[in-house]
């Protein structure tokens, strides 16, 4: 392993190979800002452009801008609420509120070093696991992730405190809106009402852009003045003030990293499940889960850590058979292939250094990247100070643009504008966002993988307790339900 | 007038349509080209197994053609839009796409589609991936008779375990032609996210075996995680030469199951027009550096006319006739 070190080290060593980092990193950091054209875009369009590079130099290239979307999707999700990628949007929960405070470059901060570091920690975990990346990818199966995202979905129980019945009818309304479409599991269409244009379900950005965006602009519409009621703080002591708060909440760090792994490693979940994932389960283990939602910084350590955590995750299958964790990998692996490198099982006996010239890249890119956006975040946070009549049309055409970029369906406008409204309805009348959003980023997934658990055992929900880590799950689903049951009952005795 | 003016007119009129009507038909016979660019539709999205085999043959394509060929991306609806926009295309020359016809076929018989399959006219094939049955080395089965002998002991409800990405996708629609005829009965495991996470659930063994074009395992056969049974090929393949073809196993009707990438054009193209893009993909598959780039990619580039295509056609149409007895005959599995 270190001679695979020492050779990723030497060729990153290059002057080319860090401007190629240098110039992936920009890149990825304006597809990250902008909402519906995320890294997986990014990739496809540039990837052809490297095909008469050699080879480690096309990887940094392409690392370049892997490493930097996630960073990017956070900074308009922080200062207008609308989320660059889908792997951001659980930073509006906190981020933006923080941003009306005054404190933007204190969320700025946070997210720029919460992602940074939780980077490093995920591709470190990668290298200490390197030698037992098998046993770990073949170790967890469906019953164990349909576990874990059960436990991220009971924290709608959590999110609902105080409001239980609106709780659960925006979860439940979630749920309902992700199992629109065809099901892969019973190979049948669900609530499309015949048309060909659900079947895929509603697409997520016009879900995301329509929940946070669209409905801020009908609120500021109501409200008027600037998304900040007061004048922002001094950038610099902003932002290192956020950098800080990584440090004072280690606990919240920790377990956003691992939740980031943890879901890296199961191919095809994208970035938004890390990052709800993580937000939630940061919600169920929080002393004071009642301030998440409204400007605290644990919300933001929690999504913004998990986002990059998740790439050393993503490297677990990559690095032990070959396959893609990602959307992003799927593009990445292509690109291996052009350059002469085939994927497989081979991989961690035959190019190990490529995979440490990917963990290199991915560093360096997020450091550039992070360091680049904080330094134009002097600029960028006067954004929200700006009276919102000119913001608003604005937001309006990013949404607008990022809805239809996304798959480049202009029918997509409709959900958006419909969400829109519902996420505005839900803020009027008191029905939580959170739980809305959790239901639909997690629906989807909690059924396919019940499913699949009970097909490959034939029915029997034994497999869901057949083995200690599930059994460990399954306590912690049970308790996280009965959390507001307890709260509720210790209240009860307390006023005798 | 007397006769012989009358038979000088008659003359006359049949000379001038016999005249008008070889013109027409030799406007109609005259090799078709292209006025403008060609739209090209995928099912997939940039970067997607069609897209991909597409990018590598459309220079040729560009260049027997002259006009540029431009891929247009319509994923969604498990290729459903794309077909559509191509089903309402002017069948003019200027659009065309392609699809698996098998996978289109099952779809049509398991979804609520506007067109059929017969609908398009088949241009000719790209290439074809033929399907491989592959297990995990730890498992017990090294041949295709273990396999039956241990799907005939399972107890009734507990058929063998297979997946993929869902019912009415490629693999799905081919296991399920394909192994009733063998005598493994199935349960299908969907919702998986592509052949990967389901070759780290059969090497979990959450899966009794995997049903996908052969390529797919190459890297896995070579390290020693997966084993291939049969595969659907006519030959045996010279990177699996161990592995037996199923007309050696005795099922010849399975020969030549594969997942095809084949150039479709819309309903009514004339003749004309779909034989000179039927000869550009020839020329264009059979192109130097066509086959460099599928070389360098691993992706088989073996392009076939219409005519040489049609067996097989005709071999999965006969296969699809029984799709529904089939489909229950898997239900039955399930709930015995």
């Amino acid at each position: 392993m270190l001679e695979a070190i020492t050779i990723a080290l030497g060729k990153l060593m290059h002057f080319d190979a860090l401007i190629l980092i240098f110039i992936g990193a920009f890149i990825g950091l304006v597809f990250g800002i902008m909402p519906g054209v995320g890294g997986v875009t990014a990739l496809v369009l540039l990837t052809p452009i490297t095909f008469g590079w050699e080879p480690a130099n096309a990887m940094f290239f392409l690392t370049g801008i892997m490493g930097a979307v996630g960073f990017g999707g956070a900074v308009p999700a922080i200062l207008i609420n609308t989320p660059g990628t889908a792997m951001a949007a659980a930073s509006c929960f906190d981020g933006y509120p923080m941003a009306q405070r005054g404190e933007a470059g204190r969320a700025l901060g946070i997210s720029a070093s919460a992602s940074f570091f939780g980077g490093v920690l995920g591709l470190v975990v990668l290298v200490v696991l390197i030698p037992v990346t098998r046993k770990i990818v073949l170790m967890l199966g469906p019953p164990d992730f349909f576990l874990t995202v059960l436990w991220g979905l009971s924290a709608v129980a959590v999110a609902a405190q105080g409001n239980m019945v609106k709780g659960l009818f925006a979860g439940g309304f979630g749920i309902c809106i992700s199992v629109i479409g065809f099901s892969p599991v019973f190979g049948v269409m669900r609530y499309n009402f015949g048309t060909l244009y659900l079947y895929e379900g509603i697409p997520m950005s016009a879900f995301l852009l329509g929940i946070f965006a669209i409905s801020e602009v009908l609120h500021m519409l109501t409200k008027g003045g600037a998304i900040a009621d007061k004048q922002i703080e001094g950038t610099l002591k902003g932002v290192l003030g956020g950098i800080m708060d990584v440090f004072r909440h280690k606990k919240t760090f920790f377990v956003s990293s691992v939740v980031g792994v943890i879901v890296g490693i199961v191919p095809g979940i994208g970035g938004a499940v890390a990052n709800f994932l993580s937000y939630v389960a940061n919600m169920q283990l929080s002393k004071h889960p009642e301030t998440l939602g409204k400007g605290d910084p644990e919300g933001l350590i929690a999504s913004e850590t998990a986002n990059d955590a998740k790439d050393g995750g993503d490297l677990l299958p990559t690095v032990a058979f070959g396959i893609p964790g990602s959307a992003e990998m799927v593009i990445l692996l292509g690109a291996f292939v052009i350059h002469g490198i085939q994927p497989g099982p081979g991989m961690m006996l035959n190019h190990l250094d490529v995979v440490f010239v990917l963990i290199l890249g991915l560093l360096v890119s997020k450091l550039m990247a992070n360091t680049l956006g904080l330094m134009a975040s002097t600029y960028l946070i006067r954004i929200v100070n700006i009276d919102v009549k000119y913001l608003i049309p604005f937001i309006v055409i990013i949404s607008f643009v990022g809805c239809f970029a996304y798959r480049g369906n202009l029918w997509d406008i409709i959900p958006l504008l419909i969400f829109g409204v519902v996420g505005f309805g839900a803020r009027r009348f008191g029905f939580p966002r959170v739980c809305l959003v959790i239901g639909y980023i997690l629906g989807d997934i909690t059924e396919t993988m019940f499913h699949q658990s009970l097909m490959i055992s034939y029915g029997s929900y034994s497999t869901f307790v057949n083995t200690p880590l599930r059994v460990v799950l399954l306590v912690l689903v049970v308790l996280t339900v009965s959390v507001p049951f307890f709260r509720g009952l210790k209240q009860t005795i307390k006023m005798g | 007038m007397d006769d012989k003016i009358w038979l000088r007119l008659i003359g006359t009129i049949c000379l001038t349509i016999l005249a008008v009507a070889s013109s027409v038909l030799a406007v109609c016979a005259a090799e078709w080209s292209p006025r403008k660019s060609i739209s090209y539709i995928t099912t997939t999205g940039p970067g997607g197994g069609i897209d991909i085999t597409m990018r590598g043959i459309r220079p040729g394509l560009s260049k027997y053609l002259g006009q540029p060929v431009i891929i247009k991306n319509m994923p969604g609806a498990g290729g459903g839009l794309a077909m559509n926009f191509l089903f309402r295309s002017a069948p003019d020359g200027h659009t065309i796409g392609c699809n698996d016809p098998v996978s289109l076929m099952g779809k049509e018989a398991e979804l609520t589609v506007d067109y059929k399959f017969a609908d398009f006219v088949m241009v000719g094939r790209v290439n074809a991936r033929y399907y491989g049955l592959a297990v995990s080395t730890k498992s017990p089965y090294r041949s295709l008779a273990d396999l039956q002998k241990a799907a005939a002991a399972r107890p009734k409800g507990k058929p063998l375990r297979m997946g993929g990405i869902g019912l009415a996708t490629a693999n799905a629609v081919n296991a399920t032609l394909a192994l009733p005829m063998m005598k493994l009965p199935f349960t299908y495991v969907g919702g998986m996210k592509g052949s990967a996470d389901a070759i780290v659930g059969c090497l979990r063994g959450d899966l009794d075996m995997l049903f996908y074009p052969c390529e797919t395992y190459t890297e896995f056969v070579k390290s020693g995680d997966l084993r291939i049974l049969f595969h659907t090929g006519p030959k045996r393949d010279k990177d699996f030469p161990d592995v037996p073809v199923v007309k050696e196993l005795g099922y010849p009707e399975l020969e030549g199951l594969a997942m095809s990438v084949v150039v479709m054009g819309p309903p009514r193209l004339p003749e004309n027009i779909r034989a000179a893009l039927e000869k550009a993909l020839v020329k264009a598959g059979n192109d130097p550096e066509t086959q460099a780039w599928s070389e360098k990619m691993k992706i088989p580039m073996e392009p076939l006319t219409q005519k040489e295509f049609e067996p097989v056609i005709t071999r999965a149409k006969n296969l699809m006739k029984n799709y529904a007895v089939l489909l229950k005959q898997y239900e039955s599995w399930q709930n015995p």
